[in-house]
């Protein structure tokens, strides 16, 4: 078998074989060796195969990262299954859409979720999928003490199913709030860890912190690119963001090299925690994606980390990382933006205007790309996956997946992001359609007529949020905004509610929210 | 006392152009999203430092700060815990 044939998981699998003792996973409190990791996720696959879990089924990770859900999430690709990771503190009414996209064989989940579920009328019919896992994010999992359950010899098939089945579906906001299932194979995520790896030079002596949640794609660098490479993950919980000097020294005791997060997290970490290149001395890489870098932000993680190499990823969860861009010098006070830089290796892309045509050198088009890492669809939505690319013939080439982002290449061949196509932004590496955001508001009882706008400054991007209230309606804007957090994830959450006595409209009857938008104070 | 100061310190950052009389006890800051991420830790570090007091991770995963009668709660259990000097 020659290197390119094992694939991510084949290569987890000879990492268990050949240094089972080696960090896998490390917490605060526990270090998991590699053979321990794959025990437990055998003994979860095995759980999973009794429930009658099998190749193709869709699996629903509903846990807090942990190390339990970590081994879930290997023990169901062991089984050929499709992991769809939902974030713990989705609102129910927003699982409830994702479970109806994605239409899972089982849930994974903690008790406590399972009566949340049972208590609601729609989710009697998911309570009987559900298979509860005690996950405790730091501890040590019951389930550890059955992991005999699968032999070696089911270990030797980790790489048992071909590039092209479905692994993942990562759910994202759509714009009409049905969220939209992005659908990954595992080629998708063979291709993406072998660019990873090679190009950030991953090995065993690293420690990669992994504070992504697992429904992102940046994950998939954090876990699959480590375990592929004998790397150790650190685990980060949501909660210990909220405390950056608690976090700084467990990254410090871990001697973490490679930090992977959002600017937001960045800036968390130089400013409450004192990340600097004497406070994390084993740091040895940088890669941010997610959200712009406000400039000043970025100057002072270049001061606070002078010599540390620092990228800039860039791309859509449906093609992962598409370009990536190495700082190599300091970002002058008055530039408004790095660049996003040069396509992967492993893709090939060109800028097209809207008839699919390439534009002509320097001008704007849209980054439209193709390559193993994009996605094989939207799942069950075959005229949303369709809109999504341009057939192959219109671009000269095969078809393309349409980024809606909208980039310039200067005379270095070095891209600049400009804007999107359509209503959807990027916030804390959260994408949001303003559409869905409009969709859930519009569920509100006192609300007649909605419409969400956002404004951008170097700093930060604001969420507008205009209603129109129903004839009687006693509430406040205050009020609104907080009801909308049973419909929304909290970077949803619009910044701001105004309460307006109808929505400007065009001749032609769109609304039009230029006027409210500019004449709305500034609070930050 | 403690309360008043908490919404004046909310109605001056995060919470800024707010109507101040929608701002009640009750009202959910965290759940909701009102408060993001960065809001809760700069609140949690205005907490710390105004009342000498120490706020675990865990509590925050258990919603001790997600709304202003909760927050208050909890700084009176922890002052009273504390010993006087």
């Amino acid at each position: 078998m020659n290197a390119e044939s094992i694939d991510f998981l084949g290569l987890f699998q000879q990492h268990c074989r050949t240094s089972p003792d080696a960090p896998a996973v490390a917490t605060t409190s526990i270090v998991v060796s590699y053979r321990e990791l794959e025990q437990r996720a055998l003994a979860i696959a095995a759980r999973l195969a009794a429930a009658g879990v099998g190749a193709g089924d869709r699996v629903v990770l509903w846990l807090p990262k942990s190390v339990t859900a970590y081994a879930a999430l290997l023990g169901l690709l062991r089984l050929g299954a499709v992991y769809v990771p939902l974030e713990p503190r989705t609102p129910l009414s927003r699982l409830e859409s994702a479970l109806s996209v994605v239409q899972p064989r089982a849930l994974l989940v903690e008790p406590a979720e399972r009566q949340r579920l049972e208590a609601t009328n729609w989710g009697q019919r998911y309570a009987s999928l559900c298979v509860e896992i005690g996950a405790s994010p730091t501890g040590a999992d019951p389930l550890a003490a059955d992991a005999s359950a699968l032999t070696e010899a089911d270990g030797a098939a980790w790489q048992a199913w071909p590039l092209s089945a479905p692994a993942a579906i990562l759910m994202t906001s759509g714009s009409t709030g049905r969220p939209k299932g992005v659908v990954l194979s595992r080629g998708a995520i063979d291709a993406f860890t072998q660019w990873a790896c090679h190009s950030f030079e991953l090995g065993p002596q690293d420690r990669v912190a992994n504070f992504s949640a697992l429904g992102f794609d940046l994950s998939l660098f954090d876990l699959f690119a480590s375990w592929s490479v004998g790397a150790c993950v650190l685990l980060v919980t949501p909660d210990m963001v909220l405390q950056p000097a608690v976090l700084m020294s467990y990254l410090q005791q871990r001697e973490t090299t490679t930090l992977y997060t959002v600017p937001s997290t960045l800036t968390l970490l130089r400013e409450h925690g004192g990340l600097t290149a004497q406070t994390l001395p084993s740091l040895r890489q940088v890669l941010y994606a997610g959200e712009p870098f406000p400039v000043h932000q970025l100057r002072a993680l270049m001061h606070a980390l002078p010599s540390t190499p620092l990228f800039n990823l860039f791309g859509p969860t449906e093609t992962n990382v598409c370009t990536y861009h190495p700082l190599q010098r300091m970002v002058a006070e008055d530039e408004s933006a790095v660049p996003i830089g040069r396509l992967c290796s492993h893709l090939e892309g060109e800028l097209l205007d809207e008839q699919g045509q390439p534009v002509l050198p320097g001008q704007e088009g849209e980054l439209c790309i193709a390559g193993p890492t994009v996605m094989q669809g939207y799942f069950g939505e075959p005229e949303r996956t369709a809109a999504a690319f341009w057939p192959p013939g219109i671009s000269g080439a095969g078809p393309r997946y349409r980024t809606g982002d909208f980039v310039r290449e200067d005379e270095e061949g070095v891209m600049w992001f400009i804007g999107r196509r359509d209503r959807l932004l990027k916030r804390r590496g959260y994408r949001i359609e303003l559409g869905d955001v409009e969709a859930a508001m519009a569920r509100l009882e006192p609300v007649r007529e909605v419409a969400v706008g956002a404004r951008a400054d170097d700093e930060s991007v604001e969420i507008l949020a205009f209603v129109v209230l129903r004839e009687g309606a006693q509430i406040t804007a205050l009020t609104l905004r907080a009801d909308c957090g049973s419909l929304l994830v909290p970077t949803m959450v619009p910044d701001r509610v105004i309460v307006v006595e109808s929505l400007p409209r065009t001749p032609n009857g769109k609304v039009d929210l230029s006027d409210l938008l500019a004449a709305a104070p500034r609070f930050r | 006392m403690s309360k008043d100061e908490i919404r004046t310190y909310l109605l001056a950052t995060a919470l800024r152009g707010e109507d101040p009389s929608s701002l009640t006890d009750e009202l959910p800051l965290v759940v909701s999203g009102l408060l993001d991420s960065v809001a809760t830790l700069k609140l949690v570090l205005f907490l710390e430092e105004r009342y000498g007091i120490t706020i675990e991770t865990s509590e925050l995963a258990h919603g001790a700060l997600d709304t202003l009668s909760r927050i208050v709660a909890l700084i009176e259990a922890k002052q009273a815990a504390q010993p006087r000097p």
